[in-house]
């Protein structure tokens, strides 16, 4: 899967997943602060992901993603490690 | 004729059950002896895992609170406590010793569980939650809740024990939300739970809400969950707990589906309960205008309290080198944080400033007071005693009012010895 095909797939889950609309759905977009997500859409959202991409994102890890950047580069980051 | 309590029953691994659980209250207020009137009496006690290795130094007179201490002595006035850390072995014995001694006195037919908070996070989350959970089921707890947190790591942490298909294992939720999450996860070790215990925000303790708890009510949560499982297809036993306070409120539920009833706050003025004999006089004098929800648990989460405590008001040096039990994974904890940025900024003065509480010192003496919402109500459920303090009451009285009451009723204990002869001195003694 090519970056931009990763990040079409990662921006259809967090419509999906937080129910908002894809265009303020931007890199720099924040998962709370911006896409209104609480406590646990931000962990629902990190299984969907993890179901989606098939990996496994561990708790530390979790904590540090904040925005939509910091998902594609996560989720870039292992799949160029695979 | 109106329904009792006891007209219901729960049903879990082929027992039938008294439908009540007696909810975990740490740190040692829900004592071994309470979880086993509960067991001896048809119903489900809870012992806590707050502490446990305090508790069992307190207990069973052993030094696992000493041992950590003295590995640790170097860093007492340090605030970095990256490098405390308790051995997950000790945790472990702490925890198998505690439950062994606990599971070796149950009688009678119903079962003690465990309260394991995830919560409890002791510098180390994920081993010493593993070490926690395995030790229980080794020493044969009967069953284990997992509380204070989502817990989506829990069931794989345990999956590989031999006890991990026939315990008994449930989870506390304050919202369906959270339950789906856990359930995902369960899917994944194909083991969904024995029961989910529903808290509403009018419970004892840390809440699962915000501050904003009061926009929540346990019946429409409690509905939402029995909705969802049942078109999930899912026969899993739902526990509502927060605010239960006569029998009739609890067959309001069994009625509406539940599996059992969670109890707690009633409990506490028993004398199986762990409180000091003191602080029980204070959570039957409270007025509701006493009772508080506030942010002062270092955890994060709002906890209910009884605001003359004196936890709201004192700010200790942190003793994480002896307890540490809320430190994360790197060793911090906003009260730690807090009570050195004080220190530093104005001494003794800015103390008082910290808006957090040193919850391991405070709950471990018994100066944090926590309480569930109806705790004002408990001078209805005793009489006085000739010099104004009240009765305490005994675990099996409680539960007996619990099981048996019709019409909201709450039955008074019998008049004290005391009293009687006080009045009558020829009174002949009865067996209280």
């Amino acid at each position: 899967m090519d970056v931009n095909e990763m990040k079409a797939k990662v921006v259809d889950i967090i419509a999906n997943q937080l129910g908002v609309e894809k265009d303020i759905i931007t890199p720099e977009a924040h998962v709370v602060d911006d896409l209104g997500a609480d406590s646990l859409d931000v962990v629902k959202l990190i299984m969907a992901l993890e179901e989606a991409f098939d990996v496994e994102i561990p708790d530390e890890e979790a904590e540090n993603i904040r925005t939509v950047q910091d998902i594609y580069d996560y989720i870039d980051k292992i799949q160029s490690a695979a | 004729m109106s329904k009792k309590l006891d007209d219901f029953r729960l049903k879990l691994a082929g027992k039938e059950l008294v439908p009540l659980v007696i909810g975990g209250m740490g740190v040692n207020i829900s004592t071994t002896e309470l979880a086993l009137e509960a067991a001896r009496l048809g119903g489900v006690g809870h012992i806590s895992d707050a502490m446990m290795p305090a508790v069992t130094d307190d207990v069973l007179g052993t030094h696992f609170v000493s041992e950590k201490l003295s590995r640790n002595c170097g860093n007492v006035k340090q605030p970095d406590k990256s490098g405390v850390f308790f051995q997950v072995a000790q945790v472990a014995e702490a925890t198998r010793l505690y439950v062994s001694k606990t599971m070796e006195r149950k009688q009678g037919p119903g079962l003690v569980f465990l309260n394991c908070m995830e919560k409890l996070t002791m510098g180390n989350p994920k081993e010493t939650l593993q070490a926690r959970l395995k030790a229980a089921l080794d020493a044969g707890i009967d069953g284990i809740t997992l509380s204070a947190g989502l817990h989506l790591a829990s069931f794989a942490l345990m999956a590989d024990h031999p006890r991990f298909r026939d315990a008994l294992l449930g989870i506390i939720v304050s919202s369906v939300r959270a339950l789906k999450l856990f359930l995902k996860r369960a899917a994944r070790v194909n083991r969904p739970p024995d029961y989910v215990v529903v808290e509403g925000p009018l419970a004892g303790g840390h809440l699962g809400f915000g501050l904003d708890w009061k926009k929540f009510d346990l019946k429409a949560i409690f509905q939402e969950v029995v909705q969802y499982l049942k078109k999930e297809g899912l026969p899993i036993p739902v526990i509502p707990a927060g605010g239960i306070f006569t029998g009739t409120d609890a067959v309001e539920y069994m009625e509406a589906g539940a599996g059992a009833v969670q109890v707690a706050t009633r409990f506490t003025v028993t004398r199986e309960s762990g409180l000091p004999e003191d602080v029980k006089q204070r959570y039957f004098e409270a007025e509701e205008e006493d009772i508080e929800v506030n942010m002062l648990s270092p955890t994060g989460y709002p906890m209910r309290m009884l605001k003359n405590c004196p936890a709201v008001s004192r700010r200790v040096r942190p003793a994480c080198d002896a307890y540490g039990y809320l430190l994360d994974g790197t060793g911090h904890c906003s009260y730690l944080e807090a009570y050195y940025q004080a220190a530093q900024n104005g001494g003794a003065d800015k103390l008082h400033e910290i808006q957090k509480v040193c919850l391991c010192t405070h709950m471990r003496r018994y100066q944090c007071w926590t309480c569930g919402h109806y705790t004002y109500r408990l001078k209805e459920t005793t009489r006085r005693n000739p010099d104004g303090t009240y009765q305490i009451l005994s675990a099996e009285h409680v539960f007996k009012d619990y099981q048996f009451s019709t019409d909201h009723q709450i039955a008074l204990p019998e008049e004290c010895v005391p009293c009687s002869v006080i009045r009558n001195p020829s009174a002949v003694i009865r067996d209280p």
